[in-house]
């Protein structure tokens, strides 16, 4: 018992060093390829607008090269919505329930063995599981390969950081770390210490340990923990955004509906996109910033592939 | 009548028994937050039932507490057959028979020891009857202190459950096998709580239990104020043990008298006390003679055979009254009772407001609301608002609970309505406290860190926590700004969020906390 976690331990260690390695690799060449870009250029981002929420994110997924790309045969995928808050869709605090049901969808489609959907959420978790809708959207598949569980506090283990500029190590939920395809699906959401939540910081969510203390510095530390977690898809659903009050919202009135949808494999390229929805720059945002300056992607949009679904 | 007869009545109390401890303990389970914040179960049946609870509520809040009309049916039932609920119903009768039904074969040599002692003790469930009902008069209301249904509730929730929950998870860490089974899961807690006072809440369930060594339900026979009340009632029922003509003499006189769990025959004539007789059949099925002993009697006869004396001596009835008016003056006078002013971090649930006296005359401290709150905000408290307040539920973010906005799950639980059922959007603006920032810990004030989890916590749509932006110098002439938070107070609803996730918290106080309002 005790040599099987040590060696677990020692597996995980490492596959936090080879994280780090630098995050573009083939996979995203690839991708690139599938929608007739030179591997080379520029990332690709795409976005589309429709009131239909399953029939727009099947758009975007589609006009993005689908999903096989990512999932391998019997892939093991972890959607990571937000979920984090105990408001209902309209409040636009968490994910949209139809988004994270299609994009769970369209994994099995893709040929995944398991998809597993969850969050480490700040009001107590079976209110926000219950009322964000998401979980009983997921319970409506009835498809056992796709599972919305609350997050198990075991499972949480300690990563080191090597890139760390503040962090040496932080912990993280093993079933993240351990995910094929891991597919980030943050919603929009004006926030008093980072200006906005957008897909970097969405990470939060499987993080471990007292969470308030990454509150100090927040902007490097949020940069050291997507370094050694992958993300493979960022989704970000933009179909409501909160403008105000956030992240936890509460009234209708700080709640924009915009029915759209943005999809990139480069995190920062989606998170600069997401920015103008709300009238400012990317470079208004620090976490965007320092997230492009220590290389996990491209914030200046004009070098974005941009496509409209 | 028959063995048959005899032996289905037997069955039938059994069936009986069985039945409502599975549904006591199928409420206590489903004494929780689904998710949506509903109750789908009337998770205080029992409490509703509960004569002694709705006596000294009413008598201290000097009001006719709600559940006075179902507790009058139970009522009307002990007057018409005597104390069916404590030989039928009870769940801690029923839990205590269990016990003795598995450890009665290495208890009954102690039983047979202290038999004789402990029947003198029976007048001291009538002695505590006197002394609660009193002291609830009198204003300082002690039932919880012995209430069967509060010490169960308690015990099961805010030890058994918890200890029940660390006991699976301790389980599922030391062995693989185990952690990979999913069958278990269902039957884990529904929150990862751990309750202040837990070893005292548990130890008195555990003290009930464990006096079984010295008699078999020995709480129920000497202790129970209850049992006591549900006895001096029984005097007058229907249904009585009359002796028949051929008990005298009877050659199995050891098999019916010894045998009653009750100690109910205190005569040689074989002549039961219906106070204590509980109708359990035991002596029923027990006798080897084929006759009706046990039935409901005839206008005349009732008239006729009035049941001997209760075994409570004028004497006793004096002493007893004595005490319960004498504890609450000491108690008043030994400043063990409520002070003047509660403590400032003295939090009560919402819709309580700030009037303490009216709150602890109602609260029967029967755990319902601690169960039930999705988060654990609300907490036992301990002596802090005096000997009436231990367990009552204090809110408490310092421990990590905070009350959720969207949850009115307290007040939709409370028996007695101590606290009030709130309708949701009125329960979103009760306030239950202030919150206040203590600028030597919070980081932005104190040494010009950000942080602002406070303000990203805060569930009002118009926060109520504002952040303000300073310039500050880092002492080497660099300027740059800090985002410092402040309460905008007229907005504050107390709910402790806040408290509960400052990260200061876990090193032992939060830079805010929430305080009593006024």
């Amino acid at each position: 018992m005790k040599r099987r976690d040590f060696l677990e331990q020692v597996a995980l260690y490492a596959a936090g060093a080879v994280a780090i390695a630098p995050i573009f690799d083939l996979d995203l060449a690839t991708a690139d390829a599938a929608v007739g870009n030179a591997a080379g250029a520029g990332p690709t981002l795409v976005v589309g607008k429709g009131e239909d929420y399953p029939k727009l994110v099947r758009a975007v997924i589609e006009k993005l090269g689908g999903l096989k790309p990512y999932i391998k045969p019997e892939a093991n995928v972890v959607i990571k919505p937000n979920i984090g808050w105990d408001r209902n869709p309209e409040q636009a605090a968490n994910t949209h329930p139809l988004v994270v049901q299609t994009l769970a969808l369209l994994a099995v489609e893709a040929g995944a063995g398991k998809v597993q959907i969850f969050d480490r959420t700040c009001n107590a978790a079976a209110r926000c599981y219950q009322n964000s809708g998401i979980k009983p959207a997921i319970d409506a598949l009835n498809d056992k390969r796709i599972i919305c569980h609350q997050v198990d506090d075991a499972r949480f283990i300690p990563v080191q950081i090597k890139q760390g500029q503040k962090l040496e190590q932080w912990d993280l939920y093993q079933d993240a770390l351990q995910a094929d395809c891991y597919i980030n699906v943050p919603i929009p959401k004006n926030h008093g210490a980072t200006k906005l939540s957008l897909g970097l910081k969405n990470i939060m969510g499987v993080c471990g340990g007292n969470r308030g203390q990454l509150h100090k510095e927040i902007v490097p530390k949020l940069v050291d923990i997507n370094t050694v977690l992958r993300t493979h898809l960022t989704v970000i659903d933009a179909t409501r955004i909160l403008l105000r009050g956030g992240p936890s919202g509460g009234k209708l009135e700080d709640v924009k509906v915009l029915h759209t949808l943005i999809a990139s494999t480069d995190p920062v390229a989606a998170d600069a996109y997401a920015t103008t929805l709300f009238g400012m720059q990317p470079k208004d945002i620090p976490l965007t910033v320092q997230a492009a300056q220590r290389g996990l992607g491209e914030m200046d949009l004009a070098k974005v592939n941009v496509i409209e679904a | 009548m028959t063995p048959f007869r005899r032996r289905s009545w037997l069955w039938a109390r059994r069936g009986v028994q069985w039945g409502f401890l599975a549904l006591f303990l199928f409420l206590f389970f489903k004494t929780r937050d689904d998710g949506a914040g509903l109750l789908h179960v009337p998770a205080d049946f029992f409490f509703q039932l509960d004569p002694l609870a709705a006596a000294s509520a009413s008598l201290s809040s000097m009001s006719l507490v709600g559940t006075v009309l179902p507790a009058a049916g139970v009522i009307i039932l002990t007057v018409l057959l005597g104390r069916v609920f404590c030989g039928w119903y009870c769940p801690l009768g029923t839990i205590l028979d269990t016990v003795h039904a598995l450890t009665g074969w290495a208890t009954r040599p102690v039983h047979r020891w202290a038999r004789g002692g402990t029947a003198k003790l029976r007048p001291v469930r009538y002695g505590l009857l006197i002394v609660v009902l009193l002291a609830a008069a009198l204003g300082v209301p002690l039932v919880s202190y012995l209430d069967p249904f509060a010490l169960l509730t308690r015990g099961l929730g805010l030890w058994g459950m918890p200890a029940w929950g660390q006991g699976l998870q301790w389980t599922a860490s030391e062995s693989a096998w185990f952690k990979a089974q999913a069958w278990w899961r269902p039957l884990l807690p529904d929150k990862n709580a751990m309750y202040a006072l837990s070893w005292l809440t548990g130890g008195m369930l555990l003290l009930v239990i464990l006096l079984e060594v010295f008699a078999q339900r020995f709480w129920c026979r000497y202790l129970c104020p209850l049992g006591g009340m549900l006895g001096l009632l029984s005097r007058w029922s229907f249904v009585r043990r009359l002796p028949h003509k051929t008990c005298a003499g009877c050659k199995a006189a050891e098999d019916c008298g010894p045998r009653c769990r009750m100690d109910a025959f205190g005569n040689a004539d074989h002549h039961l006390a219906p106070e204590s007789c509980t109708l359990c059949m035991d002596c029923l099925d027990a006798c080897p003679q084929d006759v009706p002993s046990v039935k409901v009697v005839s206008l005349k006869q009732w008239t006729a055979k009035l049941p001997p004396q209760p075994d409570l001596s004028r004497r006793a009835v004096l002493a007893s009254m004595a005490l319960g008016v004498a504890a609450p003056v000491l108690a008043r006078a030994g400043k063990l009772t409520r002070p003047a002013a509660p403590p400032d971090d003295l939090l009560r649930p919402p819709g309580v407001g700030n009037d303490e006296a009216a709150f602890l005359n109602r609260c029967i401290q029967c755990g319902l609301c601690l169960k039930v709150c999705p988060t654990a905000a609300l907490q036992p408290a301990g002596l802090e608002s005096g000997m009436e307040g231990l367990f009552s539920p204090r809110m408490m973010p310092a421990l990590g609970g905070y009350c959720e906005i969207n949850c009115n799950l307290c007040g939709q639980v409370c028996p007695t309505g101590a606290i009030p059922p709130l309708p949701l959007e009125a329960k979103q603006h009760a306030v239950m406290g202030l919150a206040k920032f203590n600028h030597k810990l919070c980081l932005p004030w104190a040494s010009n860190d950000e942080c602002l989890v406070c303000e990203e916590h805060c569930p009002l749509g118009d926060k109520a926590i504002a952040v303000k932006e300073v310039e500050v110098d880092d002492g080497h002439g660099t300027k740059f700004t800090v985002h410092r938070p402040y309460v905008i107070e007229e907005r504050c609803i107390g709910c402790g969020i806040c408290e509960s996730k400052c990260p200061l918290r876990e090193d032992g106080e939060a830079a805010i906390r929430v305080f009593r309002a006024s």
